[in-house]
């Protein structure tokens, strides 16, 4: 039984967080002080109201900086892996596909103007 | 090494062209003028693409079922099956979009674009060979089917339905993931081949441990074709998307999930053990639990597009039950009924989508007294309606007494008896709107504009296979027979 010891773990996890809870809700102290409603307890006061507008612009513009800086991310690998590689314009072939979808993607954002501020 | 991805890239030509054809509708979508010429330039490349895609499917069909891409995707007969069958459903439900009023006029582009998107998801999905292709299969199919389903920007039930898809996504591809991760910490290996190897070597206990993680792995698929547990998201999602999508979303999706567990089924589960009992119990739960609950809750519907969405659910159960034998027999009956499944829904869908564009809303009260004002549109829906409930001599007659008769030959009487009790109680919404359309009188005799000569066109065409498949399906099950899994 090779899976007999994560089963023990699996028990021990268990009721340790079980046994660490209910100790805390039976001896603990139980006082609703008007502290532990705040948005953060031990933080600043919040100022303003949560659900205040803001214009789109600023969502698009940062969904579209993480989409091109996951596609960068992606690259990292593939340049790591270029010195020691068997056929290099193979790769290169590789790179060269994958900007290219990269780059279709770009002048669609250009084009549909999801970049441009003022209008 | 990179030889042989050179090797294998002659039988990824149709998932080449559909990428090819994304990028390109994206760049003409982007550099041409918004005019009706734009519009003509998108709609031949986009349906050029999927015919082109669609041949060289046809063409894969010949060669010899082979792994390909370090045994990451298989490319057999089964998978070009399902393949062919999806892009059949893009096809149609893109048609659909370019005259469907649901849709706005300036989005009309994206939806074929993401309609690509979409279905090369589901190309991934059916012919992944290991559980990282399966995850990029279901994410690729899942997050452009979000946006897809908010396609209508600003209609709240729009926005809400692309909200409650992605909220129930993102729960059941954790669930997925987690069951995965467990998966790969028992066998060390997420190459099915690899997977099932290591199965084989496990004692009883140790595959009483696997269980949980399949059953999590089966939640990550269920969620995809709305399987009963995890089937809640689905009724809004269908009502609140635009037709089309609910039409794409109700085809593409749910075949390439039940191709993805088809898969899996047969490579993890065709050996006798305590794992496939499991397994096999599983599914049998689920599916009886998918198509009562599905046609149940159908009976008390209001709006069409809703009642096909249960009834949507409940042929996903009845799919479902032609796994349980694990054997050819059970994949050539899910094969066939998918493509019976394909036109029925096709079919429902474009009536219901152009009945609703004209009024506004598709409850059922739209569709009294069609008979008098379109005969034919009201004849078809009719073949369709009694086809969905499985009456003879009709398509999904021949689809459903194959999965029963698969069920019987391995003795599965229980299923088989609840498949047929329900296709009693699908009788009675289907044939509710079939009475509402003869027997009522007229709301209006105003003229329904999408019933054109060209749309009453191909909506017959598309019925004819209904009405054909239930009287000469020898042919096309011997298309079904052929379809089958290969395992490396």
């Amino acid at each position: 039984m090779e899976f007999a010891s994560f089963a023990v773990f699996f028990i021990i996890a268990c009721t340790l967080s079980a046994v660490l809870l209910g100790i805390s809700s039976l001896l603990g102290q139980k006082r609703k002080a008007i502290r532990e409603m705040d948005i953060y307890e031990s933080g600043v006061n919040p100022v303003g109201s949560a659900t205040r507008q803001y214009d789109i612009k600023f969502f698009l513009t940062a969904i579209l900086f993480l989409l091109f800086d996951v596609e960068i991310v992606f690259l990292l690998p593939w340049a790591m892996a270029y010195n020691g590689a068997p056929d290099q314009t193979f790769m290169m072939w590789g790179f060269v596909f994958f900007m290219a979808i990269l780059l279709v993607g770009y002048i669609f954002v250009i084009n549909s103007k999801a970049l441009k501020w003022e209008e | 090494m990179y030889l042989n991805y050179l090797a294998n890239i002659s039988r990824y030509i149709p998932e080449i062209l559909l990428v090819g054809l994304m990028v390109g509708l994206i760049l003409i979508e982007t550099t041409y003028k918004e005019d009706d010429k734009n519009k003509r330039y998108i709609f031949i490349a986009a349906i050029v693409g999927l015919i082109a895609t669609f041949v060289s499917l046809v063409a894969n069909l010949s060669g010899k079922p082979e792994a390909i891409f370090s045994n990451s995707m298989i490319i057999d007969p089964f998978s070009t099956s399902m393949k062919m069958i999806m892009v059949l459903g893009t096809l149609g439900s893109y048609y659909l979009s370019t005259i469907s009023k649901d849709v706005y006029e300036s989005l009309k582009t994206e939806f074929i674009i993401m309609a690509v998107g979409i279905l090369i998801g589901g190309f991934i999905l059916a012919s992944a060979n290991n559980m990282l292709m399966i995850f990029i299969g279901i994410e690729t199919l899942s997050i452009l089917s979000y946006v897809m389903a908010s396609l209508k920007k600003n209609d709240e039930r729009s926005s809400e339905a692309g909200l409650k898809y992605a909220l129930y996504g993102g729960i059941s591809s954790g669930l997925m993931l987690f069951g995965m991760s467990h998966m790969f910490g028992v066998l060390g290996t997420i190459q099915f081949s690899g997977m099932a190897a290591t199965i084989a070597t496990l004692d009883k206990a140790q595959m009483l441990i696997l269980m949980p993680s399949f059953v999590l792995f089966f939640a990550g698929i269920g969620y995809k074709i709305a399987a009963v547990p995890f089937h809640m998201w689905s009724p809004d999602v269908y009502e609140g998307s635009p037709t089309p999508v609910t039409t794409l979303f109700a085809i593409v999706p749910k075949l390439a999930g039940i191709a993805a567990l088809i898969r899996v089924t047969m490579i993890f589960f065709a050996t006798p053990g305590p794992l496939r009992v499991g397994w096999v119990g599983l599914v049998m739960v689920i599916a009886a639990l998918t198509m009562t609950v599905g046609n149940i809750t159908a009976i008390g519907q209001k709006s069409v597009k809703r009642m096909l969405a249960y009834s949507s659910i409940s042929h996903a159960g009845i799919m479902l039950a032609g796994l349980v034998m694990i054997n050819e027999i059970g994949i050539r009956a899910v094969v066939f009924y998918a493509i019976t499944y394909l036109f029925m829904t096709l079919v429902a869908f474009y009536i219901t989508s152009i009945v609703q564009d004209k009024y506004g809303n598709d409850h059922f009260d739209r569709f009294q007294g069609l008979i008098y004002r379109y005969p034919f549109m009201a004849v078809m829906m009719t073949v369709v309606m009694l086809s969905l409930t499985g009456l003879p001599p009709l398509a999904g007659f021949v689809g459903k007494y194959n999965i029963i008769v698969a069920l019987i030959n391995s003795r599965n009487f229980t299923l088989a008896i609840i498949l047929v009790l329900n296709s009693v109680i699908s009788a009675y919404y289907y044939l509710k709107i079939v009475r509402l359309m003869t027997l009522k009188p007229q709301e209006s005799n105003e003229k329904i504009e999408g019933f054109g000569f060209l749309n009453q066109l191909i909506i017959v065409a598309m019925t004819v296979p209904v009405l054909t498949l239930g009287i000469f399906w020898e042919n096309v099950m011997a298309f079904a027979g052929s379809a089958k899994v290969f395992i490396q």
